[in-house]
């Protein structure tokens, strides 16, 4: 329950290249924010200096409007489930749960009824007297989650909390987590390199590459406008066909080829991009032509790796009329899918 | 497998087990029952012997007391390893087995000339004026205690060095972000996932000293006897083999007594990490 403020923050390691170059980012009250990136991105470090369980180099960290950049971790008030959840294995589920209440100093009967509920509501009450080695993989999930907001922390930190999960069980986790987070309203930063699970149950998401946030904006903005080739290219879209010109208002230049798009032409522009799926095939003798040189079967489509005029490309086409590896392709790039990217 | 087919498995080892574990204890035994004198009284007669409870109280005194002093020396440094690069910590535990690659003798023998009269350590501390006469260091109970804590600590230390590579550091600062200072994970959070390694040490450094022979032999002389020395005055040097056999008993009976109060205890702990 409340806001998060990172300005400016740094972080190297010794003499090594920075981890994290000048990040800021603002999330406001009871907002779910993922930060998603590959690893190495530094999103979990990022989420270890919220934490306290790192030092930045430099740079600050506010809560609501209290500077926490050099408090100790046991003195920040928030509260983290870890990748491996991290359960204290000699402790039983209520125990554990109990655990940064006892650090509290609460009194014993109102660390029972806290624990009670918690436990209500996580479902877990069944379990409340076995150790976490008797636990399967999603169980001792929600005791790492109900330990984490029993203490009605200021701010909820998720480290890949889904990734040791099944896949089946990772979407009815991810529901379970949004569903507690909007119920207690606590502000979340869900760290992820899960494209899916991030734009499912966050209200922004903040895409990192090598230490910096190339885009923070809403799933569906992203999605659709992604800002930056690095953006386009973690969330999907797989063809980036080099800009080098434009055409009047209406057309790019890609090699030797005029690519028309809908609306004005950004003359920055260095890259059009279009998922697989919005290309569209077309009758024989219209449109571009090109020939296949892989296809890959994905259930729902084919994907075509087809060499064109414009480049190699990836295109989804209809299981129903496959087209043979060597044969030709014809397909057009429909102008109001075409996106221009500057950068 | 046929359950029948896994027992004939089992042959090899429990006949090593009978040849060379449980015949020679009724070997032992056994001249205690048939010396011609009344075993029950041979018994009595040796725990009512001032002189023998006193053997046997400093027996279990020295070991106690290693075994405690191996615990708080060893579990800091066992922490510290743990918390080294993975090189390094290699390093560190070759280096830390290093004593036990000498001989028993030789070793003790290093102690003899720290310890002694004019030993090393009484020098040093002449030298710096400390004390004015040298101490009385040699042939004490504290001897044997410095040399068995020498022998039994790299076993303690790579006992506990394997439990503490294995502490999930998540965990630790699970306990961080809830509010625990450091002091408190280790009290709260280490301690007791480290436990059962604890333990374990326990029970090899324990049954160790109390039947090491060398260390008591040599560090404390003979006005300092303990079991296992006085097992071997009792058969070599005054022949009473019938003795002898009494204190072995005694000493087998006490090690199985504490070990198995120690294992009891672990077993509860077990229950609660390995699951029921």
């Amino acid at each position: 329950m409340a806001r998060l403020t990172l300005d400016s923050l740094a972080m190297t390691y010794g003499h090594g290249d920075p981890i994290l170059h000048d990040l800021s980012l603002a999330v406001a009250d009871g907002q779910l924010v993922s930060l998603l990136g590959p690893s190495g991105s530094g999103k979990t470090t990022t989420l270890r200096i919220i934490a306290g369980l790192l030092q930045q180099t430099s740079g600050t960290i506010k809560v609501d409007d209290e500077d926490i950049s050099r408090v100790p971790v046991y003195k920040r008030g928030l509260s983290m489930v870890f990748q491996s959840y991290a359960l204290f294995p000699h402790l039983t589920v209520f125990a554990n749960v109990a655990y940064g209440l006892k650090r509290q100093k609460l009194s014993k009967a109102d660390i029972t009824a806290k624990v009670t509920a918690i436990l209500q509501t996580t479902g877990l009450t069944d379990l409340a007297e076995r150790y976490p080695q008797e636990l399967s993989g999603g169980q001792q999930q929600r005791v790492a989650l109900a330990r984490a907001l029993v203490v009605d922390p200021r701010l909820l930190l998720l480290d890949e909390p889904l990734s040791n999960l099944d896949a089946k069980l990772r979407v009815a986790m991810r529901e379970e987590i949004r569903r507690l987070q909007l119920q207690l309203h606590t502000t979340t930063i869900f760290v992820t390199h899960d494209q899916e699970e991030c734009f499912a149950i966050s209200d922004k998401v903040a895409v990192l590459n090598q230490g910096k946030i190339e885009q923070y904006a809403a799933p569906e903005e992203i999605y659709h406008h992604p800002q930056t080739e690095f953006v386009a290219r973690f969330i999907g879209f797989e063809n980036f066909l080099p800009v080098n010109g434009t055409v009047a208002d209406h057309a790019y230049r890609v090699g030797d080829q005029t690519v028309a798009v809908a609306g004005p032409t950004k003359p920055d522009a260095k890259v059009l991009t279009i998922r697989p799926n919005q290309i569209q095939l077309s009758p024989d003798d219209q449109g571009l032509s090109g020939q296949v040189t892989i296809r890959t079967y994905l259930g729902s489509a084919y994907r075509y790796t087809v060499d064109s005029p414009l480049g190699t490309l990836q295109i989804d086409g209809p299981t129903e009329t496959p087209v043979a590896i060597g044969a030709p392709l014809h397909f057009t790039l429909p102008a109001d899918q075409l996106l221009p990217l500057e950068a | 497998m046929q359950k029948a087919n896994r027992f004939l498995l089992l042959i090899p080892a429990a006949l090593g087990i009978i040849v060379f574990a449980l015949f020679p204890l009724i070997q032992i035994a056994i001249p205690t029952v048939t010396s011609g004198a009344n075993p029950i009284a041979l018994y009595t007669q040796f725990l009512q012997s001032n002189y023998d409870l006193q053997v046997i109280f400093r027996t279990l005194t020295i070991a106690t007391v290693t075994t405690v002093i191996t615990v708080l020396l060893g579990l800091p440094t066992a922490l510290w390893i743990s918390r080294q690069s993975v090189s390094w910590r290699q390093f560190l535990s070759v280096i830390i087995l290093f004593p036990i690659l000498t001989n028993a003798v030789v070793r003790n023998f290093a102690w003899i000339i720290i310890l002694g009269k004019n030993g090393v350590l009484n020098n040093m501390l002449q030298a710096l004026h400390l004390i004015s006469a040298p101490l009385t260091l040699l042939y004490t109970n504290t001897a044997i205690v410095i040399g068995s804590v020498y022998l039994f600590l790299p076993i303690m230390i790579t006992t506990l060095v394997d439990s503490a590579n294995g502490l999930n550091p998540e965990i630790e600062e699970a306990a961080a972000v809830l509010g625990a200072r450091p002091f408190t994970i280790l009290r709260e959070i280490i301690l007791p996932q480290m436990a059962p390694a604890i333990l374990t040490g326990a029970i090899l450094v324990f049954s160790g000293a109390m039947t090491a022979y060398t260390t008591p032999q040599l560090l404390g002389g003979n006005r300092h006897l303990v079991m296992s020395t006085l097992i071997y005055q009792q058969a070599m040097t005054l022949g009473n083999w019938t003795n002898a056999s009494v204190v072995a008993m005694v000493l087998i009976v006490l090690s199985l007594i504490v070990l198995g109060l120690l294992r009891w205890y672990t077993g509860r702990l077990d229950r609660r990490v390995d699951h029921a």
